[in-house]
């Protein structure tokens, strides 16, 4: 019988330390681990990188655009979800997935990349730049004629993206040309391709 | 660290088929060890010659508890990505009362009674073949009574929220009284064995 | 032969699966489960007879579209393949390995082997109903304080003490 009684005493105590905590979660996450991804600048993904991770489609991604809704309808990166920064708290938006914040230029998508390391998420990134960084890197990439190897290697694969994600790539010449809205306006949508939808719940047994 | 690991990417399905399989050895290690192999110690607990299957059951269920519980306070795992399986009350309540009755008639239940063909019980086998006629029958019948199925959906409550208390508080109360029962039980089984 | 070895102590053998239990919510994110599996294999089987009709009924359907397109290529189906692995290799490291039949010493075989057919239809159909067993409602639901998977588990206790008396001779 001794070892039922520890048994016993290890399921009491650890009965009565849960219902003292009373709640499972809490709020143990380190201040100066965040601190820390910013300033190695774990805390952000570049345009490119994120055209690249969405046209190659392979990794679901959640881009949330924290702009107002005029900008957001007018355009917005194709799949964003719109959303305020309480009803991003207030989503059903998982730990487990990569989320990609923006907002026009940064301010907003940074605090709310703060608020989300607080609850714990771990794959979360602000778009570098925010939408003007998109528009200057992805949508109207300025394509020099004069650029060294190097550079047109890099300038090749902006341009691809480009037309990728339907911009208009600038070729500067002696006349500058005009910049263009994207010609097509991406209506709201739910994330496509790059964005799986959950697994149906099946029953357990 | 991040768990659970599976819903955090670390490995695929077809691993996840792999680990599925050692976590059924362990599975089917422990319901035999546990002596539910055998009809008559299973059934044992419905005449109160044998209460093993409680004590089992619940000894299991607050062990899991109280571990998810610990682990999600420690912020090693993510509670909210726990499936918790939905309420469907009245179909949930049938369904218990059918499966309590074929589990005294029968002698086992789906899981044991798996262990029990393995290690030779004829009447092991026999029984899963029953089993495996009355998944067909529900089948087969699911057209007619699928508003009935899905009906009375309470969705994922747990019995903390349905009671409005705190979680650790509802563990506590659970693991009181799977211990008052477990005191219970050998109190009976010594009356009994008298 | 030598005397096969008593059971384990029903709280360490408890403790056991509930540490299986664990293991599979922590590295999963879902708990244990057999009468899925059992309904996986009859999907399965129905879809090979008869493909159309499987495929017009909603519930086969569920399970036959899993990610591998392969129903028996699913979760609970390898846990369930395991179990037969561990229960034989537990039975067999402890001699308890035997051919016979479980019931009392006078009771007919015969009526045992109805019993234990038409008792796993029930089971069959009860679990169906509930939307899992012992397993995946009463052991996982459970540790999970899950509402449906305790009133499940209090309805199995309740209905198999009620019927006990009428299955008395199989059992003493």
């Amino acid at each position: 019988m001794t070892l039922n009684k520890i048994l016993v005493s290890i399921a009491i105590i650890l009965g009565a330390g849960a219902a003292i905590i009373g709640s499972p979660t809490r709020n143990n996450d380190d201040l100066s681990q965040i601190a820390k991804m910013i300033e190695t600048e774990r805390d952000h993904i570049t345009p490119i990188e994120l055209a690249v991770t969405m046209k190659e489609g392979k990794k679901k991604i959640r881009i949330i655009d924290l702009r107002d809704s005029v900008s957001f309808y007018s355009y917005h990166i194709p799949g964003a979800r719109l959303m305020t920064l309480d009803e991003l708290l207030n989503s059903e938006v998982k730990r487990n997935e990569t989320v990609v914040l923006y907002s026009q230029g940064g301010t907003h998508a940074s605090q709310a990349w703060v608020l989300l390391r607080m609850k714990k998420f771990d794959s979360v990134f602000t778009l570098l730049g925010g939408l003007t960084g998109w528009e200057q890197e992805i949508l109207f990439p300025v394509i020099r004629p004069d650029a060294s190897d190097d550079e047109r290697k890099l300038l090749e694969r902006k341009k691809e993206l480009s037309i990728y994600f339907e911009g208009t790539p600038q070729i500067i010449s002696k006349t500058p040309m005009k910049k263009n809205q994207p010609k097509k306006i991406v209506p709201l949508q739910q994330p496509q391709n790059n964005y799986k939808e959950e697994e149906r719940l099946r029953e357990g047994c | 660290m991040n768990a659970p690991f599976f819903q955090f990417g670390l490995f695929d399905v077809d691993t996840a088929l792999i680990i599925a399989f050692f976590i059924g050895i362990g599975f089917g290690f422990f319901l035999e060890q546990a002596g539910f192999g055998s009809g008559m110690k299973l059934a044992g607990q419905f005449y109160f010659r044998d209460l093993t299957v409680f004590k089992v059951m619940f000894t299991a269920i607050i062990t899991a508890m109280l571990g998810l519980f610990w682990l999600s306070w420690f912020g090693f795992l993510d509670l909210s990505l726990v499936k918790v399986l939905p309420t469907y009350f009245v179909p949930q309540l049938v369904g218990g009362l059918i499966f309590g009755l074929g589990f005294v008639m029968g002698g086992y239940c789906p899981g044991t009674c798996c262990v029990a063909a393995v290690t030779g019980k004829m009447d092991g086998w026999i029984h899963l073949l029953g089993m495996f006629a009355g998944i067909f029958f529900f089948g087969e019948i699911y057209p007619f009574i699928a508003d009935w199925y899905n009906s009375t959906s309470m969705g994922e409550t747990t019995l903390a929220s349905l009671f409005n208390l705190p979680y650790g508080v509802m563990v506590f109360m659970i693991v009181a009284v799977a211990l008052l029962g477990f005191y219970g039980a050998e109190k009976l089984e010594q009356n009994f064995s008298k | 032969m030598k005397n096969p070895k008593p059971y384990l102590n029903p709280y360490l053998a408890g403790i056991g699966l509930g540490l299986v239990l664990l293991a599979a919510f922590v590295i999963m994110g879902r708990g244990l489960g057999a009468s899925g599996a059992f309904t996986s294999v009859v999907a399965a089987g129905v879809n090979t007879v008869a493909p159309a009709h499987a495929q017009s009924n909603e519930h086969y359907k569920e399970y036959l579209n899993t990610p591998s397109g392969n129903p028996l290529k699913d979760w609970l189906v390898y846990e369930i393949a395991g179990v037969l692995v561990g229960g034989f290799f537990s039975g067999w490291i402890s001699r308890r390995i035997k051919r016979t039949v479980e019931k009392s010493s006078s009771y007919p075989v015969s009526s045992r082997m109805f019993f234990a057919f038409f008792g796993g239809i029930l089971l069959g159909f009860g679990s169906k109903l509930a939307r899992g067993c012992t397993s995946g409602q009463a052991l996982t639901g459970g540790a999970l304080m899950s509402v449906g998977s305790w009133v499940f588990m209090i309805a199995v206790f309740a209905s198999a003490y009620a019927f006990a008396y009428f299955f008395r001779r199989q059992w003493q």
